[in-house]
């Protein structure tokens, strides 16, 4: 809570709090005031900024002065009595939670286990992938570690009516004050399923996340359009100011997915590799490199033509390849290939 | 548009709409309508700098479009006694353009046209 602020300085008031309390505060049933002077533990903290480095210091006061109180009657809510489930599984986990409800024509709280199975793969490819581009394209300290599954993979673990609703949580990486990394894709995720009215705008959020997500989007889309599904996607944050709803039934999920199909460029991701050829098949017309960025080996296909008069091992190349995505079927593995645009030797 | 004061280039942004019958709330220093309490951080603070808040934001009025969020603001120890009444105000067209900004999903920038009318305004006392 924040108690004074000048130009120079702001101070905050903190005190710990059981999981419960935090839960009846945000549901609106704990007041401000209540939490500061009876906390749980009689203890009150400052400390003045809220970088991720901060040092608390502990008031040596056996009550807190009304003139740290805030006054009676601040309660906190921003969500409907609706959302509580959620909010309270949020703080539960202390991490991201989402809903996602799958409802077909027969709209009676059961789903086929396939389409299930499918629209949850295909949902957690495109939040997989907006969250990698998401991290790729902002400033993040030590940015290899985010890359880790854990910080966008979900983890099923209720069901509940409202269609037929799973109930998932994240295991991302989180801050002092609640924030997880994971937000990153489910904030971009809300952009591009949510309502549009200007296709150019719309256009523009999805070229923020073109490759993998879009194509996988338009999977998505597809199969609700085929299948006449409807789809509802709620998520919350400990850090969110509110929870996050969106739905796409099949007569918004065609008008993504015109959209898709006018612009095609946007499901394409150009992977770039630096590094030495490893083995070189004029013939069958592949080719396998040593990406030196991450230590990996990726192989792919190509047109002969581009790799006759090769060097392997010794000399370094860049490679800008076509990157696909083929399988997709919720019991495969990803099979990722490679198609190589163009080659040029690194000087 | 003519606006109460300079704006910087690009400002408001482009996804910034015309209110229509918009009603929202902003805290006042006074139970009055005055000049003061429609003024921007800007305007309050010529020589700030303000930390991860764009300079076009930064010239913008905040208003809420729930009354409890300012009535909830006006309890917290830093603000108390420092509000005396919340403003209900109706903004249309002509009184400039608003954008939902910063992550409480209540609060909104409103870059003020100059022929917003502070006068239209209902003020309502804080006990």
């Amino acid at each position: 809570m924040l108690a004074s602020y000048d130009e120079e300085e702001a101070t905050f008031l903190a005190i710990q709090i059981s999981k419960n309390k935090l839960i009846s505060f945000l549901n609106g049933s704990l007041d401000l005031r209540n939490a500061f002077e009876n906390p749980e533990i009689k203890q009150w903290f400052t400390f003045n900024s809220i970088e991720d480095n901060l040092i608390a210091n502990t008031l040596d006061l056996d009550n807190l002065p009304n003139e740290f109180l805030p006054e009676a009657g601040f309660n906190f809510k921003n969500h409907e009595k609706t959302d509580d489930i959620i909010v309270n599984e949020t703080i539960e986990y202390s991490n991201a939670v989402v809903h996602l409800a799958i409802s077909d024509e027969q709209d009676n709280y059961s789903i086929e286990a396939d389409d299930l199975g499918d629209i949850m793969k295909l949902y957690q490819v495109i939040l997989e992938n907006t969250y990698k581009k998401e991290l790729f394209n902002r400033k993040v300290k030590d940015k290899k570690s985010y890359y880790l599954p854990e910080n966008y993979k979900l983890r099923a673990f209720a069901s509940s009516y409202s269609s037929f609703n799973v109930h998932l949580y994240s295991t991302s990486q989180t801050d002092l004050f609640g924030n997880a990394i994971i937000e990153l894709g489910l904030e971009k995720l809300n952009q591009i399923i949510a309502d549009f009215d200007n296709e150019d705008n719309y256009l523009e959020i999805l070229r923020s996340v073109k490759g993998h997500s879009v194509s996988t989007l338009k999977k998505l889309v597809k199969r609700i359009i085929d299948d006449n599904l409807v789809v509802k996607h709620k998520w919350y944050s400990p850090n969110q100011e509110k929870v996050h709803f969106s739905k796409i039934d099949s007569i918004k999920a065609k008008k993504i997915f015109d959209v898709l199909n006018s612009s095609e460029e946007l499901a394409e991701e150009i992977k770039e590799f630096i590094g030495y050829l490893v083995q070189i098949d004029v013939d069958k017309g592949t080719w396998r490199v040593y990406n030196l960025e991450d230590e990996t080996e990726y192989s792919g296909e190509s047109n002969p033509e581009f790799l006759q008069g090769l060097t392997v091992e010794t000399v370094n190349y860049k490679l800008l390849c076509t990157e696909t995505i083929e399988a997709m079927k919720v019991s495969e593995k990803e099979k990722v290939k490679y198609v190589l645009n163009s080659i040029e030797e690194m000087k | 548009m003519n606006w109460i004061e300079n704006l910087p280039e690009k400002c408001p942004p482009e996804v910034a709409f015309f209110p229509e019958k918009f009603k929202v709330f902003r805290l006042a220093t006074t139970e009055t309508a005055d000049e003061i309490n429609f003024q921007s951080q800007r305007a309050l603070k010529p020589n700030s700098k303000f930390k991860g808040v764009d300079e076009c934001v930064a010239r913008s009025i905040s208003v809420f479009n729930e009354i409890n969020k300012c009535l909830n603001m006006a309890k917290l120890p830093l603000y108390k006694n420092k509000w005396k009444a919340v403003l209900e105000i109706e903004l249309n067209e002509d009184d400039g353009l608003a954008l939902k900004t910063f992550k409480d999903p209540n609060h909104y920038s409103w870059w003020r046209s100059s022929n917003f009318d502070a006068n239209k305004s209902i003020i309502k006392r804080i006990e």
